[in-house]
């Protein structure tokens, strides 16, 4: 089984529209690979690409270092699950599904179907049509479709974006397990953060054309480099500072007159001016007289609102300078609760900051999380 | 709690049909009027007997049917055989017409579109009389054809079967493109990307999809063409000669020229059920689960 995909330096240009912009990213063999973005960022363009249905202004496509750039996309051993799934509407589910198999005139296709329908629960619904079917199935018809063919990547465009959100987490899990157990390479496209980071080995978030940030979820969300990332995966609070020592192991960023502390290697601020930046649940909140243990940062604030949602509490915490910071905290502790009014010190691990370019947009990003409808204080702790 | 919607579902349906048979009516009006009526006295006609000095009577004359029949076959034959060759003609020229529109033409779809009813403002009659004279042996068809030595300095085209079928296509073709480029259009480009990713050849795309999902556009089209052109008289007056006339040229003297009516009315009933009949067997065999 093989399955590796090599994007060298892609361009493409719609008139004088740079849709996709010198990317470059390799996809390894039996990888789940989220390609995370918000709408219009050139996602789909790039997956036409790999597909063969949009040529690229330059750039090459290796496929287990053969070159495919020039490929018709009949030629391609790659297989798409598109955004709308286009299913044939004049042919019957079964005909669908055979459709790839009868163009390369393979042998035993009733069995190859009714073994694929099977897979995918559908094997009563042989004889439907595709509008006689809910958007789940049709969905899963779709998949059948493309994994019938035995690609060696799957393509797949945003494949749960027209489901409910139930019928959506379900898919995520069948759609692993499938993954998982044809050992494919599957590229999967989508706006959905929360998607990509439950389903995907690998995720490259996309901004503009570009690749702005390439690795593990885990990676991602602990260690964004740019605002971009720390506010479209997840919920980040950022405070803008000035850096004001650098040294082997840390940064030192100067908030409002508090000195806040970065580990070196998380540090991707170039000059002086830097965003500090630290996820809610990563927040302690605690009395203003704490003695914040050795290798915390901490700063003053003043609760402005908490909300109680039963594994922990939201808080809106309203710091000197006047900005707002969320935290959140678990419901785990004894005895008192701080309440709204009560003035508090926020104290974190050092290990749990990272330290931004200060020249980008604090809000960068926060756009595209609203597009995929994930709220601003949901996020992290949920 | 679940009594309730449904008893509310069920005064609504109840309420429904009376509100959609009255807003029927107007269309009913017309339909009983403009359709129902003159086709019944058309019907009534075709059964009288007499003639025109001493007025026709109503005698339930079901002879003049055959009798009509058998004068008159070699017209309808002719009249079924040109249409039908006018059709397939209108649907070989019209479909790449209606393709090129709906998928090449960029930003000019519509300007096309525009240019394909363009016809449609000048008269029928003045657009066939233009044809007389683009065919006519000192039009510039006929003297290039003869210098290049396809028409003898004998053969015309004006006055010829050719020509008749020539007019009809010309002045129908924009009932083949339209519903075409309407059914092409609305076709959902992904559906041959789907295909083509499903390793179809473009050829075989197209021969799988692409066609048959416009196929409700060719049935339209084709209808739309044959069902005027085989009951039209104006082409085959102006454009034919008197071996070449249909069916409609027929029907056109014998009630305006001979006034024998009943035989008229015999005639333009006969063609109306000789299109009818194939007409419906071909719109149900295309409708019966191939189309969408
Ligand atoms: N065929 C096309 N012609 C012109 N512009 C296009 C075409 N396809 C996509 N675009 C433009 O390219 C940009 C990226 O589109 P797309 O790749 O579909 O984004 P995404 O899938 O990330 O939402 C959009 O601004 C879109 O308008
Ligand atoms: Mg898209």
């Amino acid at each position: 089984m093989s399955g590796t995909l090599e994007l060298i330096g892609l361009t493409k240009r719609f008139g004088q529209n740079v849709v996709v912009d010198d990317l470059s990213l390799e996809i390894p063999q039996g990888h789940f690979f989220a390609l995370l973005g918000a709408s219009g960022c050139g996602k789909t363009t790039t997956l036409r690409m790999l597909a063969g249905l949009e040529r690229p202004n330059s750039g090459r496509i290796l496929l287990d270092g053969d070159d495919i750039t020039e490929k018709r996309p009949f030629k391609r051993p790659l297989n798409t699950v598109f955004q709308s799934y286009a299913l044939f509407p004049h042919l019957t589910v079964e005909e669908n599904v055979a459709f790839g198999l009868k163009e390369r005139r393979q042998k035993q296709i009733k069995e190859k179907v009714a073994e694929m329908l099977e897979l995918v629960e559908l094997k009563e619904f042989g004889s439907r049509k595709p509008n006689q079917l809910s958007g789940g199935q049709q969905q899963r018809i779709a998949l059948a479709r493309a994994l019938v063919n035995r690609p060696q990547v799957l393509l797949l465009d945003e494949p749960l974006g027209a489901l409910d959100l139930k019928l959506r987490h379900q898919m995520q899990i069948e759609l692993k397990g499938i993954q998982a157990e044809l050992d494919l390479t599957f590229v999967h496209v989508t706006h959905d953060q929360e998607e990509a980071m439950t389903m995907a080995d690998q995720i490259a978030v996309m901004n503009e054309g570009r690749i702005v940030q390439l690795g593990t979820p885990i990676e991602l969300y602990e260690n964004p480099e740019t605002v971009f990332v720390a506010n479209f995966l997840g919920v980040s609070n950022l405070l803008p500072g000035r850096v004001v020592g650098r040294r082997d192991v840390v940064v030192e960023v100067d908030v409002d007159g508090q000195r806040i502390k970065a580990p070196a290697d998380r540090n991707r601020a170039q000059g002086e001016l830097a965003h500090i930046g630290v996820r809610p649940e990563k927040l302690h909140v605690a009395l203003p007289d704490f003695d914040v243990p050795d290798g915390h940062n901490a700063i003053e604030g003043v609760i402005v609102s908490d909300a109680f949602t039963g594994v922990g509490t939201q808080f809106q915490i309203r710091l000197k300078s006047g900005q707002e910071v969320s935290a959140f905290v678990q419901n785990r502790s004894t005895g008192d609760r701080q309440a709204v009014g009560d003035r508090i010190q926020l104290h974190w691990d050092i290990e749990h900051t990272f330290c931004l370019e200060g020249r980008e947009d604090p809000a960068a990003g926060d756009e595209a999380r609203h597009e995929a409808g994930i709220p601003a204080v949901s996020g992290a702790g949920a | 709690m679940t009594t309730a919607p449904v008893a509310n579902g069920d005064t609504r349906r109840r309420r429904l049909p009376s509100i959609a048979y009255l807003l029927l009516l107007p269309g009913m009006a017309w339909l009983g009027f403009f359709f129902i009526i003159p086709l019944v006295t058309l019907v009534q006609m075709s059964l009288q007997s007499g003639s025109f000095v001493e007025g026709y009577t109503f005698t339930a004359e079901f002879s003049n049917f055959p009798e009509a029949i058998g004068d008159y076959s070699a017209w309808f034959i002719r009249s079924f055989m040109y249409s039908g060759i006018a059709t397939v003609l209108a649907l070989i020229i019209g479909y790449p017409l209606a393709y090129t529109i709906a998928f090449r033409a960029g930003r000019f779809k519509y300007l096309l579109v525009t240019l394909v009813v363009a016809p449609f403002f000048a008269s029928f009659l003045v657009r066939t009389i233009a044809w007389t004279s683009i065919l006519s042996d000192t039009g510039i068809v006929v003297s290039v054809l003869r210098s290049v030595g396809i028409l003898g300095a004998q053969d015309h085209l004006l006055a010829t079967p050719l020509a008749v079928i020539c007019g009809l296509t010309y002045n129908f073709l924009p009932f083949m493109i339209l519903p075409i480029f309407l059914s092409l259009d609305r076709l959902d480009i992904s559906m041959v990307d789907a295909a083509e990713d499903l390793y179809a050849s473009a050829f075989s795309a197209f021969r799988k999809v692409t066609f048959p999902l416009s196929l409700p556009g060719v049935v339209a089209g084709t209808l739309l063409t044959f069902i005027p052109a085989a009951g039209d008289f104006i082409n085959a007056q102006l454009l034919g000669n008197s071996s070449s006339l249909m069916v409609g040229n027929v029907i056109d003297s014998q009630f305006l020229r001979v006034l024998d009516y009943p035989t008229a009315a015999a005639l333009s009933v006969t063609l109306m059920i000789l299109i009818i009949v194939p007409v419906s067997i071909y719109v149900r065999k295309t409708s019966s689960g191939e189309l969408v």
